[in-house]
């Protein structure tokens, strides 16, 4: 139980860290292994639940997307800086 | 003092026919150059097009032109030099050279990733060039890293060159480039140090220097040359609404197949049912299926549904179809009884004297209900 529980867990915290193109790329592999068929109904509900999660993560990349913008050296000019 | 009716020789650059029909131009040589201007009404002799890179003789007076402060050749007759000047030909040769090695092969570009995480720029801070590449990136999901050079005069080169370095392993992609200018002024894109940095890039580089009508060497040298900084940002910037399609598109598919597999899993329990005919037993296998399209009816609409409640739903409804399964049911010792209406579920289903059948796992049993035994209300 103590082992499902941990797996779940840094399955949510992988989802928080993941990038947009991981993202997507995992979210395909799921897709794909769902349509596939081969997995049993609980697999296919992890694999669901995961696949929807994922989908919820990239939205809320996109949602949250405002311009961030870096300079490596010196100073950002001050129309830039916010 | 004036110095008039002189003859110049040199190099054409930054030329440009007004639509007054006056020409101007830079005359240069080596280190030095000045400009020039033809008027429309000295134009008559001449005998070619004025062409960048063009060697040329003029004859005219030297003069001060106030309004810009700046001495100028008023040219009165121009003649074509032999072939192209020098610093055309050093282009053409670098050109070449560089080609040779491979530089420049198709198979070399590499293509822009449709969703980088960090968008590198390599450009002046204060040009304009960046301002219109910011705007065009908007509010994309996307990092952007600005790697400041210098883009024009000596130094330029260098500072171009370094400022794509100091960007790998941070970018995704990278934009190179800087605004319009004379022919002096993009330069620094035809230097060799600077098509190096860009064909030894690990991210692809996108090149973006002056205006459309503008080719440098580093156009050749990038994975994709942009006409101008703001149409490379557009071919830059992850396509945010397509993407959303795409994960509309994602979440039908995976609703889809869960529906279908849920679909089978019903489909068996049919089959279940049917090696149970001749036991009317159909109804109890009627209530697993209505069960299955229950959760299948909540799967259709996933868009506002809790994951967590559905799968507890189907993780319980798993469980029934092992539990609840007729024949393990039976198996275990219990028995059902059937009506003429079906299963009954209550001492009331029944009346006195009815008959029904008694279904155990290896038969059944017809009987008759003696009537109610209030004793074990």
């Amino acid at each position: 139980m103590t082992e499902i529980k941990d797996s779940a867990g840094s399955m949510d915290e992988a989802s928080q860290d993941l990038g947009l193109e991981a993202s997507l790329a995992e979210l395909e592999r799921i897709v794909l292994g769902l349509e596939e068929g081969d997995l049993t109904l609980e697999e296919s509900l992890k694999a669901f639940e995961r696949g929807i999660s994922l989908v919820r993560r990239c939205n809320a990349l996109l949602d949250g997307a405002e311009q961030r913008i870096e300079i490596l050296t010196g100073d950002l000019p001050e129309d830039l800086a916010r | 003092m004036r110095l008039s009716n002189l003859w110049a020789r040199g190099e054409l650059s930054n030329v440009v026919n007004h639509r007054s029909g006056h020409r101007y131009f830079t005359l240069k040589d080596g280190d030095s150059q000045i400009s020039c201007v033809l008027f429309r009404g000295n134009s008559g002799g001449l005998d070619f097009e004025l062409a960048n890179g063009q060697n040329v003789m003029v004859f005219g007076d030297v003069e001060f032109y106030r309004p810009q402060g700046r001495v100028q050749i008023l040219v009165k007759a121009a003649r074509r030099d032999s072939g192209f000047g020098g610093k055309h030909l050093e282009l053409e040769m670098l050109k070449e050279r560089l080609s040779a090695e491979g530089l420049f092969d198709a198979e070399r570009k590499r293509p822009i990733p449709s969703y980088p995480a960090c968008i590198g720029v390599v450009t002046s801070p204060d040009g304009a060039a960046l301002r219109d590449v910011l705007m065009v990136l908007g509010s994309c999901p996307a990092r952007i890293v600005i790697s400041p050079a210098v883009v024009q005069g000596e130094s330029a080169p260098g500072s171009i060159a370094s400022a794509i370095a100091a960007l790998q392993g941070i970018a995704d992609v990278i934009i190179v480039g800087r605004g319009g200018g004379s022919a002096e002024d993009l330069s620094p894109f035809n230097s060799e140090v600077v098509a190096r940095a860009i064909s030894s890039s690990i991210s692809p580089v996108v090149s973006a220097v002056g205006h459309e009508t503008d080719v440098t060497i580093a156009d050749f040298a990038a994975d994709v040359r942009a006409p101008t900084p703001s149409s490379a940002a557009a071919m830059v910037r992850p396509d945010v609404e397509g993407l959303r399609e795409e994960l509309l598109g994602a979440e039908a598919r995976m609703v889809r197949s869960l529906r279908a597999s849920v679909d089978r899993r019903r489909a068996r329990l049919g089959g279940l049912g049917r090696s149970l005919s001749g036991r009317r037993m159909r109804g109890m296998v009627f209530e697993e299926r209505q069960n299955l399209d229950r959760i299948a009816d909540r799967l259709v609409s996933a868009e506002d549904m809790l994951i967590d409640r559905l799968s507890g739903r189907l993780e319980v409804a798993e469980g029934k179809l092992e539990s609840l399964s007729p024949l393990s049911t039976l198996k275990r010792g219990y028995c059902i009884a059937v009506t003429e209406g079906g299963i009954a579920r209550r001492a009331s289903d029944l009346n006195a004297g009815e008959l029904f059948e008694l279904v155990f796992a290896d038969g059944g049993l017809l009987c008759r209900s003696m009537g109610d035994r209030s004793d074990r209300r």
